[in-house]
C-alpha cells in the first residue's frame, strides 16, 4: 500500500469513531450516520493528496455537514413532536439513558441547519467564525441560528458563556 | 431549562448506537472513481477513457474583438508521470458554437465548447478553457466513460478547482429537454446557467457560478425541469 493511502487508513481509524458519533448527532439516525461518514470519507480520499497537508479533519467535517444539511432526510419517528420534553432530573436510576434519548429527541426538534450549527459548535468546540467558515454562512447567520437552536432545546447562557466557549477548541 | 455546559455534556457523552466498522478499502476505491472523474491529465488517445483531459484548443474567433492569435495548444502542461518527455496535447476544434460564460477573471473568460472524442460511443466530449486576451488558452476536457455520450441525463459534473491554473467553474451536460437545472450547497438552492448546444439543442451546457457553487465536493445531485416545471431525473 502507497504511504499516502496508509495515512488515509490511519485518518479513518483515528477519526471515525467521532466523526460516526457527529454524524449521529446531526442525523440522529445510525445508517444514515454511516452513510454520511462514508461519502464524506470517500470524498475525503478523493481529495487526499490535496487536503493530507492541510486539514483533513477539518475538510471532512465540512463535507459531511454539507452532506447532511444538503441529503436531509427526517427520520419518522413515532410519537414525533414538536415539543421539546423537559430534561430529566438528576437522580434518576436510568439518568444516564434517559438523558441521551431526551438529547436525541430535543435535537429531532430542529432544522438540518440549526441542528448541524448545534453539533459543529458544541460537539466540535468550534468558534462562530469556524463553523461560518466551514458552512460558508456569515457570522451573524451562525450566531441566529445557534441561538434559535438553544432557545428551542430550553438551553439557557450564562453571561459570558458563549465567549468562553468560542474560539477555544480544537474539535 | 438546562445549561449549555449540560448540553455540552450531553452531546460528547458516547452514543447507545454500536456503528458498523466502516469499510475502508469501498470508501478508497469510491473515493478513487470520484477522483478519477475530474482528474486531470495529459497524454494520448488511449487517455480519453478517462473523463478529463487537458486540451489544446484550436483557433476560437472571440465575440467582437480582434483576430484571435494562434492556437494555445503548445501551452505547457506537466508531464505524464510515465513519460520522459513533456507531451502535448493536440488542439481540438470546437464543434458548433463556443458558450462564453460570462466568467471572467484575470485569464480571461471561461468559455465553453464540446470537440469531438476517439471514445467509442461517446462521440463528444465538453471543454471548460479561458478565453485571454491573446486567445484561448488550454482547457479541460469532460467526457462520459460510463455510458453512451449522447445518452438521456446528466452526464459527468467536473470544475471547481483550478486545473489549468486558474479557477474553473463546475460544469457539465445534460441530455433532455431541460428549461431549469438546480444544485443544492449547503441546503440553499442555486439555479444553474444553460445554453444549448447549436449541433443539438437536445444538448443543454449548463454551469454554476463560483459565489453560487466553489466546489464540487459541495454540490448535492443537481435536478432537471423541463419548461413545465416536470423533474427530468
Amino acid at each position: 500500500m502507497a504511504a499516502a493511502d496508509e495515512q488515509f487508513v490511519e485518518f479513518v481509524q483515528a477519526y471515525s469513531t467521532r466523526l460516526l458519533h457527529a454524524a449521529f448527532l446531526m442525523t440522529g439516525d445510525r445508517h444514515q450516520a454511516e452513510d454520511a461518514v462514508q461519502t464524506a470519507l470517500a470524498r475525503t480520499y478523493a481529495a487526499w493528496s490535496r487536503v493530507q497537508r492541510d486539514d483533513a479533519y477539518a475538510y471532512t467535517r465540512k463535507v459531511l455537514a454539507n452532506h447532511v444539511i444538503d441529503a436531509w432526510r427526517r427520520p419518522i419517528r413515532e410519537h414525533a413532536t414538536d415539543h421539546v420534553p423537559e430534561r430529566p432530573v438528576r437522580g434518576d436510576v436510568a439518568h444516564e439513558v434517559i438523558q441521551r434519548q431526551w438529547l436525541l429527541r430535543a435535537l429531532d426538534s430542529l432544522g438540518a441547519r440549526e441542528r448541524t450549527i448545534v453539533v459543529m459548535r458544541h460537539f466540535f468546540d468550534l468558534s462562530e467564525a469556524e463553523v461560518a467558515r466551514e458552512l460558508r454562512v456569515t457570522v451573524g447567520t451562525v450566531k441566529r441560528a445557534n441561538s434559535r437552536a438553544l432557545a428551542k432545546l430550553r438551553v439557557t447562557v450564562q453571561p459570558g458563556q458563549t465567549s468562553m466557549v468560542a474560539g477555544e477548541g480544537t474539535a | 431549562m438546562t445549561d449549555l455546559e449540560a448540553l455540552r455534556r450531553a452531546l460528547q457523552a458516547p452514543p447507545d448506537e454500536q456503528f458498523g466498522e466502516l469499510d475502508v478499502t469501498k470508501i478508497m476505491a469510491t473515493g478513487t472513481r470520484i477522483r478519477r472523474r475530474r482528474r486531470v491529465l495529459v497524454g494520448g488517445g488511449a487517455m480519453l477513457a478517462t473523463a478529463a483531459v487537458l486540451v489544446g484548443v484550436a483557433v476560437i474567433p472571440q465575440l467582437g474583438g480582434p483576430a484571435p492569435a494562434p492556437p494555445a495548444d503548445t501551452l505547457t502542461t506537466a508531464p505524464p508521470p510515465s513519460s520522459t518527455a513533456p507531451y502535448t496535447p493536440p488542439p481540438r476544434p470546437p464543434l458548433g458554437d463556443v458558450v462564453y460564460t460570462g466568467i471572467k477573471d484575470a485569464q480571461g473568460e471561461v468559455i465553453l465548447y464540446f470537440v469531438r472524442t476517439d471514445v467509442p460511443n461517446v462521440p463528444f466530449g465538453l471543454v471548460a478553457a479561458h478565453m485571454t486576451a491573446s486567445g484561448p488558452r488550454s482547457g479541460v476536457l469532460n467526457n462520459e466513460t460510463q455510458r453512451a455520450g449522447d445518452a438521456p441525463g446528466f452526464h459527468p459534473i467536473m470544475g471547481g478547482g483550478s486545473e489549468t491554473g486558474t479557477f474553473l467553474p463546475v460544469f457539465g451536460y445534460f441530455v433532455g429537454p431541460a428549461a431549469r437545472i438546480e444544485t443544492k450547497v449547503l441546503g440553499k438552492t442555486y439555479r444553474a446557467r444553460l445554453a444549448r448546444w447549436s449541433e443539438n439543442p437536445s444538448v443543454v451546457v449548463f454551469w454554476w457560478p463560483r459565489e453560487a457553487v466553489p466546489d464540487q465536493e459541495l454540490l448535492s445531485k443537481p435536478v432537471a425541469y423541463d419548461a413545465n416545471g416536470r423533474r427530468l431525473n
